[in-house]
């Protein structure tokens, strides 16, 4: 079976909603920073944007547009204290195993092994699931990631694992 | 997610992204992805099972030692094992939640 064209789908699916085309960014360039250690003596960090929080955190509000809030999860954060606040794709699997979309408990596994050098004591969610704002996309690639990339480094961050939802 | 992995490898950062719609992350291009032919919600697998979870983990990260510029895709081989379709909106309608 060939993978589902989601593009047209989505089209589809803004016009029925009287928008105009599901909005897709056009990159430029291919910015690239090449690895400069093995994995095996590499600090990783996990950013995901399902749109998750701890519980005693302020959770995201699935209605708001152009959120780009960032929310630290530390690495021991046990599973049941956390939370998927999102409600644009189908999490009901993701809600009895957290790790289906933010897998912290394997990747603690796979620096135990030591496939991984070290996991970050700090994780990312992020929500950035709906935009109305036509300069989000810009805002996101300039003082969103200036702001991450500042807080990676604080770990001494090596590499990252993004996991969009 | 795609453009905030392009702008962390254009601060110093490498990264590699996990991604479940092909032709979305054709048109993004991240500088490494992989790719996983399975239903949204699931871009590390099947719950509970650890071992799947593992092995997608595994084949990802190495990713990013042999991944080679500019914007290097890989598939990944597993099958979800039954059909999937996407609905729009279908997951908003499950939950209850009205735009804002």
């Amino acid at each position: 079976m060939a993978p589902i064209e989601y593009i047209p789908l989505m089209h589809a699916y803004y016009q029925k909603l009287g928008f105009d085309d599901y909005p897709i960014y056009e990159p430029k360039g291919d910015p690239w920073t090449a690895v400069r250690k093995p994995l095996a003596k590499s600090t990783l960090s996990l950013v995901c944007s399902a749109g998750l929080s701890r519980k005693d955190q302020v959770p995201y509000d699935p209605r708001v547009k152009d959120d780009l809030s960032i929310r630290e999860i530390p690495a021991e954060t046990r599973p049941e204290d956390l939370i998927i606040n999102y409600s644009y794709f189908d999490h009901r699997d993701a809600d009895v195993d957290i790790n289906c979309v933010f897998p912290l408990q394997r990747l603690k596994e796979l620096e135990n092994e030591g496939f991984i050098g070290r996991l970050s004591p700090v994780a990312y969610a992020m929500g950035v699931g709906r935009w109305r704002d036509p300069s989000t996309p810009e805002r996101l690639q300039t003082e969103v990631a200036d702001d991450l990339a500042g807080r990676l480094r604080r770990h001494a961050v090596d590499a990252v694992l993004m996991i969009p939802t | 997610m795609g453009l905030i992995a392009r702008a962390l490898e254009a601060r110093g950062v490498s990264t590699v992204y996990i991604g479940v719609m092909l032709d979305i992350v054709q048109r993004i291009r991240p500088p490494r992805a992989v790719f996983l032919d399975f239903p949204l919600g699931h871009p590390v697998g099947k719950p509970f099972d650890q071992q799947l979870q593992l092995s997608i983990l595994r084949d990802t990260l190495a990713f990013l030692e042999t991944a080679r510029p500019p914007a290097d895709l890989l598939t990944l081989s597993y099958g979800w094992g039954e059909p999937f379709t996407y609905i729009p909106g279908s997951a908003a309608n499950l939950q209850g939640h009205q735009d804002k």
